[in-house]
């Protein structure tokens, strides 16, 4: 039987360790993509990650199994990229972000959502020349494939305020792709 | 096992990151809405000073415009304002209320306090609080707790 995120989570408030490690296996990849598209930076990104999981690990017995754990986890990492980014907002490394943004999208991203890999990068350069906030909703709408209402859980902001923030951040991109569907990249 | 989950197992198992406890959560949840509970009703008999105190001074004046400016308490205007603006954000911050237009939080929080303020000040509150700490700084002073200042001075000798 496949164990939710909520049952394996309801194991580590028991006192089983050894679940958390089941957590990190779960999450480890999505919240690095996450962070990374989030900083733009290697480093940084690589902390802040180790710091949502410490949080995470802390708090765990904060988290009630009713709600979704992946927006719960989701905004510990939006706090903690939040922070970082405060501190090093201005080192960002754009070949950088082009290079890994390119291995970190799976299959499932890559099959008819980018047809080339110039127009991906350019896309990751793009998303890091705009606002934060317009930047974090179109990574979880378009690569983390959250709902609105998750992204207005984790990011602590009414549905229709995430709706403005896309087509805000689309705007924005628009300027970087002119004459080409955003919407087809993305 | 990738090295971030090695490093977080460790400290994990070493006891370097240590779990909170449930009744830690428990207990700061309470703390918050006991805080809002709190900081409400203050806040509300703020506001219900600011309409009964200016209302007990007016008809003194000719210009009642003027006299109304003179007597309202700016200080307890201003220290309810505070207390507002602290109100919404600790509610829109540890509620679920960022799921409404904060806007919508200023409005209904606001009207909210003020209705509730103005009732206050039209009830019995404030005189029957007035009498209240009038018969307590009495008693005080009848038996010799008192420290000998403020209103009920005369009284309290008087009663003797």
């Amino acid at each position: 039987m496949i164990q939710t995120d909520e049952d394996i989570v309801v194991k580590v408030q028991d006192g089983n360790k050894e679940a958390f490690g089941e957590v990190i296996d779960r999450f480890e990849k999505p919240l690095y993509a996450f962070i990374y598209r989030m900083l733009g930076d290697k480093d940084n990104c690589s902390d802040a990650l180790q710091e949502t999981f410490l949080k995470a690990y802390k708090n765990i017995n904060s988290f009630d199994p009713k709600r979704k754990f992946s927006s719960w986890i989701y905004r510990i990492a939006h706090n903690e990229a939040i922070t970082y980014f405060r501190k090093n907002g201005k080192n960002v490394s754009l070949d950088e972000v082009a290079e890994v943004a390119s291995n970190i999208d799976n299959e499932k991203e890559v099959q008819g959502k980018l047809d080339n890999v110039r127009q991906k990068d350019k896309l990751a350069k793009a998303l890091l020349t705009i606002p934060l906030k317009y930047r974090e909703v179109i990574i979880f709408r378009f690569y983390e494939e959250k709902s609105y209402e998750e992204i207005s859980e984790i990011i602590h902001l009414p549905v229709n305020t995430v709706g403005t923030y896309l087509s805000r951040g689309k705007k924005e991109l628009k300027k970087h792709f002119k004459n080409i569907d955003i919407e087809e990249i993305l | 096992m990738s090295d971030l989950k090695n490093n977080i197992m460790k400290s994990i198992e070493k006891n370097e990151v240590k779990m909170r406890s449930k009744n830690f959560f428990r207990f700061m949840k309470a703390l918050v809405e006991i805080g809002i509970v709190a900081f409400a009703l203050l806040v509300i008999f703020l506001i219900n000073l600011t309409f009964y105190l200016p209302r007990k001074g007016l008809g003194l004046g000719a210009n009642r415009w003027n006299h109304l400016f003179s007597v309202i308490p700016w200080w307890i205007v201003g220290l309810g304002v505070v207390g507002a603006g602290l109100l919404i954000w600790i509610i829109y911050r540890y509620t679920g209320a960022y799921k409404k237009r904060l806007i919508w939080v200023i409005g209904i929080v606001s009207l909210i306090i003020v209705i509730s303020g103005f009732l206050l000040s039209v009830s019995n509150f404030n005189e029957t609080m007035g009498q209240g700490i009038g018969r307590m700084q009495n008693s005080l002073q009848g038996t010799g707790l008192g420290n000998g200042s403020g209103a009920g001075r005369g009284n309290g000798l008087r009663n003797k």
